[in-house]
């Protein structure tokens, strides 16, 4: 077999022509020179004209092999015969290998999974390397993880194996393509090898080579796949991880020279099938110890259309199980009993199949007995209010009401509680504002009634307000008279509300008047003629509700209004549906932690489901202390414990992303579109890889000794031309012409 | 002194020779190598018998013989008169026969081979004239276009120097058919000096020189060529055209040089046998030495031949 590693310089074979062109040019344009006879001239052209035209042959024929010799061996032709094995020897080569390391690596096959057969396969190829030939090894993870990051060869090649295996599976997606672009990245920082090899160790997985196909595009890379896989907007997920394919390690085949060879191994079973849990949904949100949450677990298969079976375990007792036909997605709907007061640990399971890593979803249900709230303001300010919140519903009230002095705002923890009402407690210390603006941004809600101990002027500190008031103004007598209207019926905390039906109609002497809105604002209740009446707006992860009127009746008739009860019922209702608890979170390389555990503090410690010790750091940022967790890669329960208490308490839920579930094979036809490259060798098995690579890597290339030739034709060429020139005897020596001009003939 | 004879800073001797040239020349000699035709008494052997001091043999004593030449030795021995006689010397009448054909006009090196040619003949002519000899001119082409009689004083030298700057090369050549012109426009035995470079039919050439020989004359035969023509040394290819006929032809020196030198050597061959069988004194004259330096060596030479 005859290639060329580089055909495109054979586009200088044009340059043969040059010799033959001044041959022409030189002939066409010469020079005219008067002679005293060309009698002679011409005679010595009859006798000489054969042996003239043969010297310019063989010149022209010197020259032009020169030039082809030169041409061949920039274009590097590789000779690839069986037969001259032994001649032909082999070329010292550098090679990169990747493999997959993605979770669907671990599925199995015949009792091993892709992973060791791939690691085993990986080493096979590095041990089956000569003495001159390198490698460098990559694991294609969410991010590149390097084995060998620099080329290397001599005895690492012996201990690669035994490195590779001490690498385990992990619980990401993988991306081939950044982890391939490093691999080229380090191929190309030699230049001397004339051989070059990448290999793609992978499962029959498709979602790892969409990459290649989104970057051939030229489309902007998308995240990782945690951020395909991240719920709907509305939950609250951990921000995903900045995107790996950045402008450095987009994929990008005209990188990868015409040397270079690409084999694709395609590991695995040709059609996986695999059943997952993808996500949960709990309601309600707001769950009593007497509730008995409905959950919703949404399954995925991969393969045909069979019967599925959800099993949920709370605290690791099996409460319920269901079974329904799964196609491509489905979904359950099952009943959990009611629950003991308390965060509980909750399980989703499918049966056991080729893949176990994603048979199970983890989340945590906390159900409480009272929800918290805390009531700042004076007697005077929270009188209504106290008594609307103390009103029993069905007789025992759900929400257990604390009430402090605006002065002892600083002692509370303010994260104990599902929602805060601030009733004429302006102005605030600055750092009272600070803390509870941290609470509102960690998904907390406040509750803001005004009063008449605040100026419009008090309220231009806090930046987690709907819009800036600017006055308070008195309402004429005869314009007392409002009727509600609920501008937002279809808001969460107004559809009760509105079930009703009734129109309320208030007096009101005196309002708040607000200005520049926030443009995230909403006005949930107004008073007619376009004044607001509740106003809303989003903070962080929590939400600030204000009122323009206050709790007290100086202001309006409001507290005494039979809707007062209601909506501050439901604004409570409301605000312990949307606190900070979330049943579960995406596996992450870093979580803020007070974000999502208001509880952690820098002594608290985070350990994940294996009974590690999860690295917390801390940072100071804008003058707090700011906690990350890192690492957050395996999934499953996490538990928090601190000095004080060093009971393990059930904290955090993680999953991992479940787009790498999804196991839709990728044909092995398809490989050669997607990636846009030449030189390209795809296989499916072990076996055939390695007699593919037995056939590919006999010969070397014959740059070498095509230099060498043209080398040794220039030397020729030089010597003939010059002895052409040169070999030119004087007459005048011939003759042994005497001083006198007697010609003295030898004898 | 001027590439070109016609060149008008000087005229005549000068214009050729310089004072250090000719003083140099003062010394030496042209001899003839036969015997000559001269009408004044010289230096020179004549076919008559004269009043020089050397033998030449005896004969009867006649009427009208001076007694005082009788040889009363003979009488003594033989009683028989016989006078003795005496070998007669006369003047040498020499003849420049130059060629001034076209294809004398060229030159690699800055000389033209008529230049060359001029130099050559007007030292060569300054040492005849200094030996109290004559020297005659025939300048030819396809015709014989100056013919001044021989003469021994350096008017007339100066008058045939003159003639060769007048007369620049041109036109064609027809050596052999002049040369047989000349031979047969003089009759009286002297020494005929062909300067040319001999570009003709060489068999027709070569009868012209036996010509001469026919009629008793000493001849010598300068051959000039200039050194590009003997090696045709060229670093390039060249549209050579030939300067008489004015064809053209295009050809690699560097190819061809060897088989030219090969082919020239044949023809100038031809020349030095035909001369060498014809007892004609051939000479190759490059052009690229002093006609000066080139005059003494070969009369110093012709000198210690003769003796």
């Amino acid at each position: 077999m005859f290639s060329l590693l580089a055909p495109q310089f054979l586009i200088a074979g044009v340059a043969l022509l040059i010799p033959l062109v001044l041959h022409l040019i030189q002939s066409s344009r010469t020079v005219r020179l008067p002679f005293s006879t060309i009698r002679f001239l011409k005679l010595a052209a009859k006798r000489s004209s054969r042996r003239i035209k043969l010297e310019h042959f063989l010149l022209w024929l010197l020259r032009t092999l020169l030039l082809a010799a030169l041409v061949l061996a920039f274009a590097m032709p590789m000779i690839r015969t069986r037969e001259f094995r032994n001649f032909l020897g082999r070329a010292a080569r550098d090679i990169a290998i990747v493999v997959d390391a993605s979770y669907s690596m671990g599925y199995k096959t015949g009792g091993k999974n892709v992973w060791t057969e791939a690691t085993e396969l990986a080493a096979e190829i590095i041990a089956g390397l000569s003495e001159q030939d390198r490698f460098c090894l990559y694991l294609a993870r969410n991010q590149v993880t390097p084995v060998y990051e620099q080329l290397t060869g001599g005895k690492e090649r012996e201990t690669a194996g035994t490195r590779l295996k001490g690498h385990k599976l992990g619980y990401e997606s993988s991306q081939l393509a950044p982890a391939v672009m490093a691999a080229v990245k380090t191929l190309e920082q030699e230049q001397r090898r004339t051989e070059r090899e990448i290999h793609i160790i992978s499962d029959t997985h498709a979602l790892p080579w969409e990459r290649f196909q989104k970057e051939n595009q030229g489309a902007p890379a998308p995240g990782a796949p945690k951020t395909a896989a991240a719920p709907e907007p509305g939950d609250r997920s951990p921000p995903p991880p900045a995107p790996a394919g950045t402008s450095a390690n987009l994929w990008d085949p005209s990188l990868i020279n015409d040397r270079t060879t690409c084999f694709v191994t395609l590991l695995g079973s040709p059609a996986p099938e695999n059943a997952t849990p993808v996500d949960i949904a709990l309601e309600p949100q707001l769950i009593t110890p007497d509730t008995a949450p409905r959950l919703t677990v949404r399954l995925a298969r991969t393969g045909p259309p069979q019967d599925t079976t959800a099993t949920v375990f709370v605290d690791d007792k099996e409460v319920t199980r269901r079974s329904t036909l799964v196609g491509d997605r489905g979904e359950l709907k099952l009943m959990l009993p009611p629950m003991g007061n308390g965060t509980h640990v909750v399980r989703v399971e499918t049966p056991e199949d080729s893949l176990t890593a994603d048979n199970a979803f983890h989340f945590l249900v906390r159900a409480r007995q009272k929800l918290p709230v805390l009531c700042v303001g004076s007697k005077e300010d929270t009188f209504f209010l106290r008594a609307a919140l103390a009103a029993a519903v069905g007789g025992v009230s759900p929400i257990d009401v604390k009430y402090i002095q605006p002065d002892r705002l600083a002692e509370e923890q303010l994260q104990n509680f599902v929602c805060i009402f601030l009733c004429n407690v302006l102005p605030l210390p600055g750092q009272d504002i600070v803390s509870v603006e941290r609470y509102i941004r960690t998904g907390g809600l406040a509750v803001i009634f005004p009063g008449d101990g605040a100026k419009a002027a008090d309220y231009g500190v806090w930046s987690c307000l709907p819009g800036t008031p600017n006055a308070i103004a008195e309402i004429p007598t005869l314009e007392r008279k409002r009727l509600l209207t609920w501008d937002k019926p279809q808001h969460p905390m107004l559809v009760a509300l509105k079930e009703g039906g009734a129109v309320p109609a208030l007096a009101v002497k005196r309002c708040l008047h607000c200005s520049g809105f926030n443009e995230k604002a909403a006005t949930l209740i107004s008073t007619g003629a376009g004044d607001p009446f509740l106003i809303t707006c989003p903070f962080g992860r929590g939400e600030t509700f204000l009122f323009t009127v206050s709790a007290n009746r100086s202001w309006s008739d409001f507290p005494l209004s039979p809707f007062f009860l209601p909506i501050l019922h439901q604004l409570v209702q409301y605000a312990a549906g949307a606190g900070a608890f979330l049943p579960s979170l995406w596996t992450a390389d870093a979580l803020p932690l007070q974000e999502y555990l208001p509880e952690a503090t820098r002594e608290s410690v985070l350990k994940d489901p294996e009974g590690n010790t999860v690295s917390v750091r801390s940072a100071m940022v804008d003058g707090q202390t700011v906690l990350h967790a890192e690492g957050l890669t395996v999934p499953g329960i996490y538990t928090l414990s601190s000095p004080q208490d060093p009971t393990l308490r059930p904290a955090l839920a993680l999953n991992m992303p479940r787009a790498e579930s999804n196991l839709t094979p990728i044909r092995p036809e398809a490989i050669a579109p997607l990636l846009g490259l030449k030189n390209l060798v795809v296989t499916t098995s072990r076996d055939e890889l390695l007699r593919k690579l037995d056939e590919f890597r006999i010969g070397k290339t014959l740059g070498e000794q095509l230099l060498w030739l043209a080398l040794l034709l220039a030397l020729a060429e030089s010597f003939y031309a010059n002895w052409l020139l040169r070999r030119r005897a004087r007459l005048a020596d011939q003759l042994n012409i005497e001083a006198s001009g007697k010609i003295v003939r030898p004898e | 002194m001027p590439d070109k004879p016609n060149e008008k800073q000087a005229e005549g001797i000068v214009a050729f020779l310089n004072a250090e040239e000719m003083h140099k020349l003062d010394r030496i000699v042209l001899l003839s190598r036969y015997v000559v035709e001269g009408n004044l008494a010289g230096a020179h052997r004549s076919p008559l018998k004269g009043a020089s001091s050397e033998f030449s043999d005896h004969k009867m004593y006649g009427f009208g013989d001076d007694p005082k030449h009788v040889d009363w030795k003979v009488l003594g021995r033989t009683d028989r008169y016989y006078v003795k006689r005496y070998q007669d010397e006369t003047n040498l009448r020499v003849y420049i026969v130059l060629d001034r054909s076209n294809s004398m006009n060229y030159g690699s090196g800055g000389v033209t081979k008529y230049a060359f040619a001029c130099r050559l003949a007007a030292a060569l002519a300054y040492v005849v004239i200094k030996a109290r000899d004559s020297v005659g001119l025939f300048l030819f082409s396809d015709k014989i276009d100056v013919e001044m009689e021989p003469r021994h004083s350096l008017n007339h030298l100066n008058n045939m120097l003159k003639s060769l700057q007048r007369k620049g090369p041109a036109a064609t050549t027809q050596v052999a058919e002049t040369l047989h012109q000349i031979a047969g426009s003089v009759h009286k035995r002297g020494l005929i000096i062909v300067i040319s470079d001999l570009l003709d039919n060489e068999h027709e050439i070569n009868l012209a020189l036996a010509h001469f020989r026919k009629r008793l004359h000493d001849v010598i035969v300068f051959h000039v060529l200039d050194p590009a023509e003997l090696e045709l040394n060229f670093n390039k290819g060249y549209e050579f055209e030939d300067l008489e006929t004015l064809e053209r032809v295009t050809a690699d020196p560097r190819a061809l040089a060897k088989e030219y030198q090969k082919v020239f050597g044949e023809f100038l061959e031809q020349y030095r046998r035909a001369c060498e069988g014809l007892k004609v004194d051939y000479r190759l004259v490059r052009t690229d030495q002093t006609s000066e330096t080139y005059v003494r060596a070969y009369l110093e030479e012709r000198r210690r031949l003769s003796k």
